[in-house]
């Protein structure tokens, strides 16, 4: 934990830096899952068996469930679990204008969970905008910071089926300046913490060529200028791939801070240092087996030790949604209990 | 390796939606509701001895008996339905008697416990299982179901089963990641998925093909949907390793089952097909990429571009080719492709026609075509499977008719 101190990293008040570091932040990384009640709910208006006003009154007493458990847990961003998105891309493809969407739904990554695939039939911007598409901040009375996970610029131009633009890199552009806007009215609208979510920066199946410096450096230009004024504010998380390959560039991204899925990274190769945030996925979304606090903090000092950080956070790898509500709540509490354990044994 | 005699054979590839009073019935005695739908479908499905039936059904005091009853009707009114159709292969009735490829399956294996629920899609769940102990196959899985296919079937039949990989992809792996030594967090999920796997095909998939084969089964379809979800070579050798050891030793026709993969993943998949032992068919999803406009060339079948990996792979076996959709539908339909009813789309016979002509060109031999749904028609009602299944008839007819 001292490296940070020792390579001159961090120039503010040594004792401060320290303890931020081993007083870590919890945060939830994207969509939560949603409750067995809630489920079955949503089957039923599925079905035709109930009306939609049932399955609302449900998802906000899950919405609320979910809030009251980050705050009882002193969580230090407040996510709403994003339950009534039916993809992480959904709300971001309904506020694009020239994006639209056809039946096909198209595998998320290396799970078993699909998203409809944004389809770019013109020119992208900014459509209509509505903030409680993306987080429902009014449902509640608890008073926090809020937090929202959106697909960052540069995964949501490789996950559409671009009809329209000639050059890939216009259409990632153009997503990132709409995106700009969302970020911004997010912003606006009191959201503390945006995270864009960029899987694709670091997934690279087999057989997908490698990161060129060209296709990296547009990607990372892209998430640039999705974050823009409102860096201090954005985090980059990544999740379904080794980050080793473009590590430092990630770290050097001028954000508040950057993600890591430590169910993917090779952790004996890896090195790096940045002046924001290290957000550590580190509880596995994909497991049912919940981690231990104990192993948590034993595992993030490990890492503490390979990455430097001005900041340590401790999250889930990706959303929660890929376990079952009770597991992903458990989850949700260990990373708390650990962070408390690392607090602790601060001298 | 056909075994039919003619161009484009049509097969049902899984499940179909299950009617009210198959669900109903094996929960509670059944409804006057339920039985005159029961009796509606009858007529249509010219099922002869449903007075008898049905009247056994009602007497049946005791619920697992009366389940059991409700089973074989069910089975019998899918394999009705396949036939009326005109299918060359009705599988085994529409998988009536089970709850869900995944669940059924699970069910029956020590050393698995459900968790919950957790997305698919929207609004669509699967309830997902743990490995909390050692696997091992607690009970037949398909035999009771293949007994009343066969005694009722008056066409070829195979029976579809969830494929090893796809069980243990689906599911929590508590007891093998426990007994994992690999230092890595990684490298310890890769050693568990293997051991998994290989406990699953030992002590669970192959003591259930041994029993089917036994009881007089000559093909089975090893659905194996979860097969493209990790397009790396880890998880491809293993699925190789795992589907080989699966069909080790046995002396039947053996076929594989894949759908909505990344677009990689059909390419990681072609690539690793030759080296499937016994694998005599590949049957696959394409009308969902694919576009609804007719049309033999390139321009209009996208969909069915990666069976051009699959031949230069070297995969020679047949494919099956899937020629609808199964899911809603919400694109645009073009002249003479078909019509949109609801969420549904049917496909017309004209457009089935240039799928299946496009997908010959690529395959190279029209014989080593067979047709069906992309998928299962579990999602869809009855009257739209029907029309799907019917319309895919008379599409082969037509593309029969180009080759003639």
């Amino acid at each position: 934990m001292g490296i940070a101190v020792r390579d001159g990293l961090y120039n503010g008040n040594i004792l401060g830096h320290m303890r931020k570091l081993m007083c870590p932040g919890v945060h939830l990384s994207g969509l939560h899952s949603r409750s067995e009640a809630l489920i079955g709910l949503t089957r039923a208006f599925d079905r035709g068996q109930v009306g939609w006003n049932e399955v609302q009154e449900r998802l906000k007493l899950d919405t609320m469930q979910l809030l009251e458990l980050q705050h009882g847990l002193n969580f230090d961003y407040l996510s709403d679990g994003a339950l009534t998105w039916q993809d992480p891309m959904r709300p971001l493809t309904r506020s694009l204008s020239g994006v639209t969407y056809g039946a096909r739904y198209s595998r998320w990554f290396d799970t078993n969970t699909f998203y409809q695939k944004p389809i770019v039939t013109r020119e992208v911007g900014l459509g209509e905008f509505d903030v409680d598409g993306f987080v429902q901040k009014s449902i509640s009375p608890i008073i926090g910071n809020w937090k929202v996970s959106i697909p960052g610029p540069f995964s949501f131009s490789e996950l559409s089926e671009n009809e329209f633009y000639e050059d890939p890199e216009e259409l990632l552009r153009d997503v990132a300046r709409a995106e700009r806007q969302v970020v911004d009215k997010l912003v606006e609208s009191g959201v503390s913490l945006v995270q864009l979510s960029e899987p694709c920066l670091v997934y690279r199946p087999y057989r997908k060529k490698p990161f060129g410096p060209e296709e990296l450096d547009s990607a990372l230009s892209a998430v640039k200028i999705a974050a823009n004024a409102n860096a201090s504010k954005v985090i980059v998380h990544t999740f379904f791939g080794d980050p080793g390959p473009v590590l430092q560039e990630l770290l050097n991204l001028p954000v508040a801070g950057v993600g890591v899925d430590l169910y993917e990274t090779d952790l004996s190769t890896i090195h790096g240092n940045t002046r924001g945030q290290l957000v550590l996925g580190i509880v596995d979304s994909r497991e049912s087996h919940v981690e231990e606090p104990d192993w948590i903090a034993k595992t993030a000092k490990q890492v503490s030790r390979r990455l430097e950080a001005k900041e340590l956070v401790l999250a889930p790898n990706t959303d929660l949604r890929h376990v079952p509500r009770n597991i992903a709540d458990q989850k949700a509490q260990s990373l708390a209990k650990a962070s408390k354990l690392l607090t602790e044994d601060w001298p | 390796m056909a075994l039919v005699e003619k161009l484009f054979p049509v097969q049902e590839i899984g499940s179909l939606s299950k009617p009210r009073w198959r669900i109903e019935g094996i929960r509670r005695p059944l409804s006057t509701v339920d039985v005159e739908d029961a009796e509606a479908w009858a007529d249509r499905l010219t099922v002869r001895d449903f007075h008898d039936r049905i009247k056994a059904v009602l007497k049946e005091p005791d619920t697992k008996n009366r389940s059991r009853l409700v089973f074989q009707l069910s089975t019998l009114y899918g394999l009705r339905l396949f036939e009326n159709a005109g299918l060359d292969n009705i599988g085994v009735g529409g998988e009536q008697q089970r709850v869900e490829m995944y669940e059924h399956a699970i069910k029956a294996i020590e050393g698995m416990e459900f968790l919950g629920h957790v997305q698919s899609f929207d609004y669509k769940y699967f309830k997902k299982a743990v490995a909390l102990g050692e696997v091992k196959r607690r009970h037949p899985i398909y035999l009771q179901e293949f007994g009343d296919v066969k005694e009722n079937s008056r066409s070829q039949v195979k029976v579809p089963i969830t494929g090893p990989y796809t069980l243990v992809e689906w599911s929590f792996n508590e007891f093998y990641l426990r007994r994992g030594s690999a230092s890595g967090l990684k490298q310890r999920k890769q050693e568990a998925k293997r051991e998994f796997l290989l406990n699953i095909v030992q002590n669970v998939i192959r003591p259930e093909i041994r029993d089917l084969v036994d009881a007089g089964a000559k093909w089975i379809q090893i659905d194996e949907p979860a097969v493209t979800t990790h397009p790396e070579p880890f998880d491809l050798e293993l699925f190789v390793e795992g589907w080989n050891e699966t069909v080790r030793g046995f002396n039947c026709k053996f076929s594989d089952h894949t759908c909505y993969p990344s677009e990689i993943g059909y390419k990681v998949l072609a690539e690793y097909a030759p080296k499937l032992d016994k694998c005599s068919q590949l049957a696959l999803e394409f009308a969902n990429r694919d576009s609804a406009r007719l049309g033999a060339d390139k321009s209009e079948r996208v969909g069915y571009e990666s069976i051009r990996d699959f031949v230069d792979g070297g995969f020679g076996g047949e494919f099956g080719v899937g020629v609808v959709h199964v899911h809603d539908f919400s694109g645009e339909v073009g002249y003479g492709a078909g019509r949109v009813l609801g969420r549904n789309i049917i496909e017309s016979p004209e457009l089935i026609r240039d799928r299946i002509v496009y997908a010959t060109k690529l395959v190279g031999d029209p014989a080593k075509v067979w047709v069906n749904p992309d998928c299962g028609l579990r999602t869809r009602t009855w009257e739209t499977s029907s029309s799907k299944l019917s319309n895919i008839v008379k599409g082969a007819a037509l593309a029969r008719e180009e080759y003639s």
